[in-house]
């Protein structure tokens, strides 16, 4: 926070809102990959688990909001 | 989860922010953040830390951070916090101090490693010195939880003063002659550091159902975050003794 203005994250994205004019909060500035490790580029891992295997991302599509346990086929991806 | 703290950390803070422009730390920060944030504002700099690396945005136009440098610094970094010109950045294995004389290039100062492998550890520094601690159940590996306390006066070679074995510690902030260290459920204890290099054990705060990961002194309040919100103390009247004010839930 400085100046009224906030300093926060969105997934991996820097964004800044102002909050000068409380009737009027709006966010003014984005930029990307600041926070590289908030991407959720992986489903979490529980602890005690092996090898998970997911859907890979991609990346046309946009970032990636959220994991849901399914059952796929094929999966290219695990860690 | 982590990120949604983050957020609502710096959105409870920009309320108080509002009511006076006194910065938490005493030095040219202008927010305040706790010792396990990701991200911190020093003068008209922000800096953000990820896993390995230190990159600094120019913030003196507010609408538009310029970015400015990326340093690379180690492995597995997890907090970051400023003090009067100086990083403090801490990883699993390491405290690292970095200088801001040219504030758009931090410069690496020193580099720690603590003799305690592979612990979650945030770092706070007040003065000639620097305390983290250093959580080693859990995710951050196996073997011995403490409070470590460091000599900062030659500040390219802090000495390591005194080891205080703990439980499990998550975040700690200072104040004054006070230090106050989140032990998780086990409470936040506070500790007397009239003399810096040799905390001495005072009260405990806990309470029920309640898990304590970080706090934040902020003027004559204790911003703690719980596992379900936040509660505040006042440690105006006496800060050895933290008095409940309040708890806001999320």
């Amino acid at each position: 926070m400085r100046n009224g203005f906030i300093y926060t994250n969105n997934f991996s994205d820097l964004v800044v809102i102002d909050i000068n004019n409380t009737n009027n909060i709006r966010e003014v500035s984005r930029t990307a990959e600041v926070f590289p490790d908030l991407a959720l580029q992986y489903p979490p891992k529980p602890g005690g688990v092996g090898r998970i295997y997911f859907e890979c991302p991609d990346s046309k599509k946009g970032i990636v909001v959220g994991w849901k346990k399914q059952t796929i086929h094929n999966p290219k991806c695990f860690r | 989860m982590k990120t949604i703290y983050q957020l609502l950390m710096v959105l409870l803070l920009s309320g108080l922010a509002n009511c006076t422009k006194e910065s938490a730390f005493g030095g040219n920060t202008t927010g305040a953040g706790g010792s396990t944030a990701r991200f911190t504002i020093a003068g008209n700099y922000l800096y953000v830390v990820d896993n390995v690396s230190l990159k600094s945005f120019d913030i003196s136009n507010n609408n538009t951070p310029v970015y400015k440098s990326k340093t690379e610094i180690g492995v597995n970094i997890e907090t970051i916090f400023p003090y009067q010109d100086k990083l403090f950045i801490g990883s699993s294995s390491s405290m690292y101090i970095y200088s801001l004389s040219d504030p758009a290039r931090p410069q690496l100062l020193a580099k720690t490693e603590y003799t305690i492998r592979m612990a979650c550890d945030p770092v706070v520094a007040k003065d000639n010195v620097a305390y983290a601690t250093l959580r080693a159940n859990g995710p951050c590996g196996g073997g011995v939880s403490a409070l470590v306390v460091y000599n900062i006066t030659n500040i390219s070679n802090p000495r390591l003063e005194k080891t205080v074995t703990l439980s499990g510690p998550y975040g700690l902030g200072v104040k004054n002659n006070s230090l106050y260290v989140c032990e998780g459920s086990a409470g936040i204890r506070v500790f007397n550091i009239t003399n810096p290099y040799d905390p001495v054990a005072g009260a405990t705060l806990i309470a029920a159902n309640t898990i304590f990961y970080d706090v934040i002194p902020y003027g004559n309040v204790l911003i703690a975050q719980v596992n379900d919100g936040f509660i505040l103390y006042d440690i105006g009247t006496n800060p050895q003794q933290p008095a409940f004010l309040s708890r806001i839930m999320n």
